[in-house]
């Protein structure tokens, strides 16, 4: 065995020129498919951070209609379901809910500061868990206590984007805002530290952030009937302790949402239902990853070159060493000592190529990252998988030459000379 | 015993035209003979020292090296006797060119699964008897060419081989190393090893117990 080693490390260094180009198929191969491996593997992490933002593992539950999103704009003909107090505390008291917060959301409702309107914002009734299971942090003034919901004080506030375009960068603290006619006094300043935010790549990325990011004014919940006055549907936001437990945390809170919502609707086709963020991830992911397996496809045929340009060389070699088979063969060597010389030699060529190749698609993969600042990540797996896969393909492609040598007649083979 | 060719016959297929190389070819060799087999080219020696040397199997007739019955052999054991029971030495060497004259003796001890350390013990004694332990680590292109039928000598010894097959072991030699040669062929019987020897050259022969001649494929035994 190790003797078979030494000779085929031999044989290819004292062709040193001839192995390297006949590895080339195999580096190449490898190379590409490594790198193509780390790039799409850190892209799909990208993809996940990008839409989750890092940390905050925050699911929507939202009330459908069938397919589509409840809208509700004062229609007053079918029953609202309400989100009980012992189904918000069921919520709370689920094993990977960290936070849950109720509220209720508005857009394009109508909105004033003096005579500029602001329809474009969202205005949002929220109970006191909103900041913390958001994220948001009061940045100037102060948050809602226990006294703005029992007194039904008519107070806001504002994030950072309300202050831009609003107040064009001005101290909004004091100021009095119009929401349906109705005045409430801006008390604080609130944002989301950077970590949460999520991430853009795109131009579609980039729309969907400013479809919600005009602006967000929050009031207290208690006071949302004083603008709006009807019952509506409340929007339920959890956190999940971590981010595998994001897609069951927010079934079992649709479920419990959905418990009773039969006998306080006449609609039948309402339900809460998780917006499932990994699910999109994993499709995003998986159509990353389909992608990937056609350029891997791809790759395979240069490694299936290469793998014939082995072969191809080891007949000559074959050819080349008749001699030296034919002796080997006439001092007693049996025909699988020959074999297995070969089939050696064969697959140490195709692994050191694919050693080669994955350390070439390593370089290749980072430089890459550099260019277009696109994430890579080496995967481990895919690295032994490679080097076991070129063994095999010297290995599969050898044989043909090994078994023409361990074939030689040691007569007709001395006799070449 | 150590070799008995019993009415051997041999031929080669030309196309469809069967050419008959060996007629009823019957030899015997004790052990510790030295013998040398003469005879012109095309005369059949060559084919004869094939089958001999357990690289070929004859059409017909029984031949027994050393008692065993080599028509009986599978591939793998007519190896096994190759390696255990026969040396060879060609006219051309055959010496790997890439390795040193210390690997090349060690190589028919590797099939022969001998651990690394008695392996090179045994390499060194063999090329001790060939009078190159100087040489040791000499690849072919550095040696003579007396030199390189030493070492090749080396290598056919190193297994302890009953039969020394040796094929024109002089015939590319000057005269001064084939004397050399020669003169190690003898001490190497004289130390008990049977020695078969192919040549054309009468003076070659002459140093051999036995002489016999082959002409068209027949044996004629010369005192």
């Amino acid at each position: 065995m190790f003797e078979n080693l030494r000779l085929a490390i031999q044989g290819i260094w004292s062709h040193k020129m001839r192995s390297f180009l006949t590895m080339l198929g195999i580096i190449i191969g490898i190379a590409s498919i490594i790198a193509i491996v780390s790039t799409i593997q850190g892209t799909s992490e990208q993809i996940k951070e990008d839409l989750i933002g890092a940390g905050l593992n925050s699911v929507n539950i939202t009330l459908y209609d069938g397919d589509g999103e409840v809208g509700f704009y004062g229609d007053s003909n079918s029953a609202t379901p309400v989100i009980t107090e012992d189904q918000k505390r069921k919520v709370r008291k689920l094993e990977n809910v960290v936070n849950a917060t109720f509220y209720y959301s508005r857009s394009w409702s109508n909105v004033y500061y003096l005579d500029k309107s602001f329809s474009s914002g969202t205005v949002l009734g929220v109970d006191q868990e909103y900041l913390g299971t958001k994220g948001y942090v009061v940045q100037t003034g102060r948050g809602f206590v226990e006294r703005d919901y029992k007194q039904f004080n008519k107070v806001a506030l504002v994030d950072t984007n309300v202050v831009e375009t609003l107040f064009l960068g001005e101290n909004p603290i004091g100021k009095v805002l119009e929401i349906e006619q109705q005045p409430f006094t801006i008390v604080g300043i609130i944002t989301q530290p950077d970590d949460y935010l999520p991430k853009m790549n795109s131009i579609s990325d980039y729309e969907e952030m400013m479809n919600n990011t005009a602006g967000s004014i929050l009031i207290p919940d208690k006071c949302w009937p004083i603008p709006y006055r009807f019952d509506e549907p409340q929007n339920v936001i959890i956190r999940a302790d971590s981010t595998d437990s994001m897609s069951s945390a927010g079934k079992s809170t649709a479920d419990i949402l959905n418990a009773n919502i039969d006998n306080q609707t006449n609609q039948t086709n309402y339900s809460y239902k998780a917006d499932d963020i990994m699910e999109k991830v994993r499709s995003m992911q998986k159509l990353s990853e389909s992608t990937s397996q056609q350029l891997i496809w791809i790759a395979s045929i240069s490694l299936l070159v290469g793998g014939i340009g082995v072969m191809n060389i080891m007949l000559v070699s074959v050819t080349e060493r008749t001699s030296e088979i034919g002796l080997k063969k006439a001092i007693g060597a049996r025909k699988k000592t020959i074999l297995w010389q070969f089939l050696t030699e064969a697959s140490m060529l195709t692994s050191f190529g694919g050693l080669i190749g994955v350390l070439s698609g390593i370089g290749l993969s980072k430089m890459v990252s550099k260019l277009t600042g696109t994430p890579s990540a080496i995967s481990i797996p895919a690295i032994i998988g490679s080097v076991v896969f070129s063994m095999l393909i010297g290995v599969i492609f050898g044989l043909m030459p090994s078994v023409k040598a361990a074939n030689l007649n040691p007569i007709d083979a001395l006799r070449s000379e | 015993m150590i070799l008995d060719l019993q009415g051997i016959c041999k031929n080669y297929y030309q196309g469809k035209m069967e050419v008959p190389v060996l007629h009823d070819v019957s030899f015997t060799m004790e052990e510790g003979e030295y013998v040398a087999i003469m005879g012109p080219s095309g005369s059949g020696k060559s084919t004869l020292m094939n089958i001999i040397g357990c690289l070929d199997k004859p059409s017909k007739g029984n031949f027994f090296l050393d008692g065993q019955d080599i028509s009986k052999c599978s591939e793998n054991q007519m190896s096994d006797l190759r390696l255990h029971k026969i040396g060879f030495v060609f006219q051309s060497y055959h010496l790997l060119p890439r390795q040193s004259a210390l690997a090349n003796v060690e190589m028919p001890l590797t099939y022969a699964r001998v651990p690394k350390k008695e392996r090179r013990e045994r390499a060194l004694r063999a090329l001790a008897r060939v009078d190159l332990s100087e040489r040791v680590n000499f690849r072919p292109n550095q040696l003579s060419g007396g030199q390189m039928q030493r070492v090749a000598i080396a290598r056919a010894i190193v297994n302890n081989p009953k039969l020394l097959l040796a094929d024109e072991p002089t015939g590319a030699l000057d005269s001064k190393s084939g004397a050399q040669v020669m003169e190690l062929f003898q001490k190497l019987n004289e130390e008990g090893i049977s020695v078969l020897m192919i040549t054309h050259d009468a003076d070659v022969a002459a140093h051999a117990h036995r002489m016999v001649m082959i002409r068209d494929g027949m044996l004629l035994e010369k005192e």
